[in-house]
């Protein structure tokens, strides 16, 4: 009986170990420069599978953070684990990352840069010429890295985060520079990778990108951890919507009797909503068209991250 | 270690600007080999002097060559001022580009990095030593009027003095670029501290002069005492050199290895 007990346990507890699969944890992880602390005692939890979010204005620590988890940047105090063992370089080998901006060799073809990378991870090298396809540089692979377009480059960097299918993807800002096609291709990569099981941690000062394809979120805000947690509880599902009609005091008396606004402001002959859940335009312009209202503007106000900060911080 | 090797000809194979260094080294060496016996020439024909036609038999005659030209091809401020160029460009390059952090990212330790740069100014110190070596072996033959095994071989220890030098000197513009990681400030420094070495010798205790850096990597092969100076001038004061010293090595070598030391120390410590 006792035995059994234990044995309950213990299995149990595998289990319980197995189930909160844990990839990398950050403890109090700290990094000054001179009097600014640019990373302030950070604790961070990031289970395999999820795609993590690490959201903050530029200059709250983001790619120092990510610096610190590669090696490159020193921290102060504080430590962190990959994959529940201390960090070193082979470590480093199972992950894909980019930090800031695309580093190639620029006198080397972009395929000689996926083969030098290819070599330090310890690959065989064999899905080069894929990535590079996937990537769609295949036209391109033999030309110098210093002859690329951004977009090209951003995306060479892409391609050679996903050789030889590492456990971790870090994305540091990906979209940045980059036009809305680039911005849309990189965005289906992410999800691609992210369906196929892959841990992804990307930074972004963009609250829409995180939204769009995070799991989970921390907000960094001057280096500190203000919230994390997954994107559903922790960024609030609201959007601000613009819309105006001929006929404003009917579509004012609407707005009033609805269950889906929260808030409602006058600005410029028009009004602006907060929803209290995510609606989509096409559905809200055949909710008023059915009350016989028909509206001559409607659109989503994109919030900028400052402002939702302080709407964050209020709520807290 | 063969993993390191291989990366680094990754990297450098194919990069156009150091086969145009390394071109422009081989040309200055190979000139000023094969080109001073005509110079010799030259001269003996204008000055009517006697000796400066022996000069020519004396300087390149087995075994002397050995140490002759080793060590006018070990010179601190001569050809292999460009090898030291290339070595701080290879090594500025992965600052300028950032691929230092590149490297790291996908998965080299600091210490490897420090590592493949140690095994590049290995491979440079062997090629060198080999081109010399091949210079040597093609002119001397061609020069010597006898030659036996022992005038052929008794001084071709002077090459490990030759590798061991370029290897120091290598090291020493290794540490330079990692310090400075801006290409033109290294170089830079690479041809002002040696000057500056000059005046601080100056100014130090009589006996200390061959424990500075510079001095020390270029003291195993000093002044060559061939049977010329002898022939000329007996009398002659200078710091002649008959043989290799193993203190000389001992001191080199410790250099090299204070050089690996301080790069490593800076490496690790550093944000990159």
């Amino acid at each position: 009986m006792f035995l059994q007990v234990i044995r309950f346990i213990f299995t149990n507890t595998q289990y319980f170990y197995r189930l909160k699969d844990i990839v990398l944890s950050i403890r109090q992880l700290t990094k000054r420069y001179g009097a600014i602390t640019a990373v302030d005692h950070l604790d961070l939890e990031i289970e395999r599978g999820s795609v993590f979010g690490i959201l903050g204005p530029n200059g709250s620590g983001k790619t120092t953070t990510l610096g610190m988890l590669l090696d490159v940047v020193r921290p102060d105090a504080g430590s962190f684990s990959w994959f529940g063992s201390l960090p070193d370089k082979t470590q480093r080998k199972r992950i894909g990352a980019i930090l800031e901006v695309p580093l190639f060799y620029p006198y080397l073809t972009g395929r000689q840069n996926l083969e030098l990378i290819s070599s330090i991870k310890e690959l065989p090298g064999d899905d080069i010429d894929k990535a590079l396809e996937r990537a769609g540089l295949a036209d391109r692979k033999h030309s110098r890295f210093r002859t690329y377009s951004l977009g090209m480059k951003q995306r060479l960097a892409v391609a050679a985060t996903l050789l030889g299918q590492p456990e971790v993807l870090i994305l540091d800002e990906p979209t940045n520079g980059l036009d809305p096609k680039g911005i849309s291709e990189i965005r289906d990569i992410i999800l691609k990778v992210a369906s196929e099981g892959v841990t992804i941690i990307l930074a972004s000062h963009i609250l829409d990108e995180v939204q769009k394809t995070c799991s989970h979120v921390a907000v960094l805000e001057n280096g500190k951890k203000i919230f994390s947690g997954p994107v559903a509880e922790v960024l609030n599902n609201s959007q601000w919507i613009e819309l105006s009609a001929d006929t404003m005091d009917k579509l004012d008396l609407t707005l009033r009797n609805t269950d889906f606004v929260e808030n409602i402001q006058e600005e410029n002959e028009m009004y602006i909503i907060k929803t209290n859940k995510p609606v989509s335009l096409s559905d809200l312009n055949k909710f008023f068209y059915d009350r016989g209202i028909i509206l001559n503007h409607l659109a989503i106000r994109k919030q900028s991250l400052e402002k939702y900060f302080l709407e964050l911080l209020e709520k807290s | 270690m063969m993993k390191l090797i291989q990366l680094e000809l990754r990297k450098i194979i194919p990069y156009r600007m150091f086969w145009i260094m390394t071109a422009i080294y081989l040309l200055s060496l190979l000139f000023f080999f094969y080109g001073l016996p005509s110079l010799i020439d030259y001269f003996s024909l204008k000055t009517n002097v006697s000796e400066v036609k022996l000069l020519k038999n004396f300087i390149y005659t087995f075994p002397d060559i050995w140490q002759n030209l080793t060590w006018a091809a070990s010179l601190r401020f001569f050809i292999k001022i460009f090898l030291g160029i290339i070595m701080v460009i290879l090594v500025t390059n992965e600052y300028s580009f950032l691929t230092i952090r590149s490297n790291i990212i996908n998965g080299l330790s600091r210490t490897d990095f420090l590592l493949s740069k140690v095994y590049l100014a290995v491979m440079f110190s062997l090629a060198a030593t080999f081109l010399v070596f091949i210079t040597v072996l093609a002119l001397g033959l061609s020069y010597s009027p006898t030659l036996t095994w022992h005038a052929f071989s008794s001084k071709m220890i002077f090459l490990t003095g030759y590798f061991t030098e370029i290897l120091a000197y290598l090291l020493f513009a290794m540490m330079v670029s990692i310090l400075l990681k801006r290409t033109g400030i290294a170089i830079g420094l690479l041809f002002v501290y040696p000057i500056v070495e000059l005046i601080i010798q100056q100014k130090i205790p009589s006996g200390m002069e061959p424990y500075l850096p510079v001095n020390a990597i270029n003291h195993i092969l000093r002044t060559p005492n061939t049977s010329l100076i002898e022939y000329k001038s007996p009398e002659f004061t200078i710091d002649l050199q008959t043989g290799l010293h193993i203190q000389d090595f001992a001191v080199a070598l410790l250099y090299a290895a204070l050089f690996i030391g301080v790069s490593l120390w800076v490496i690790r410590r550093r944000d990159i």
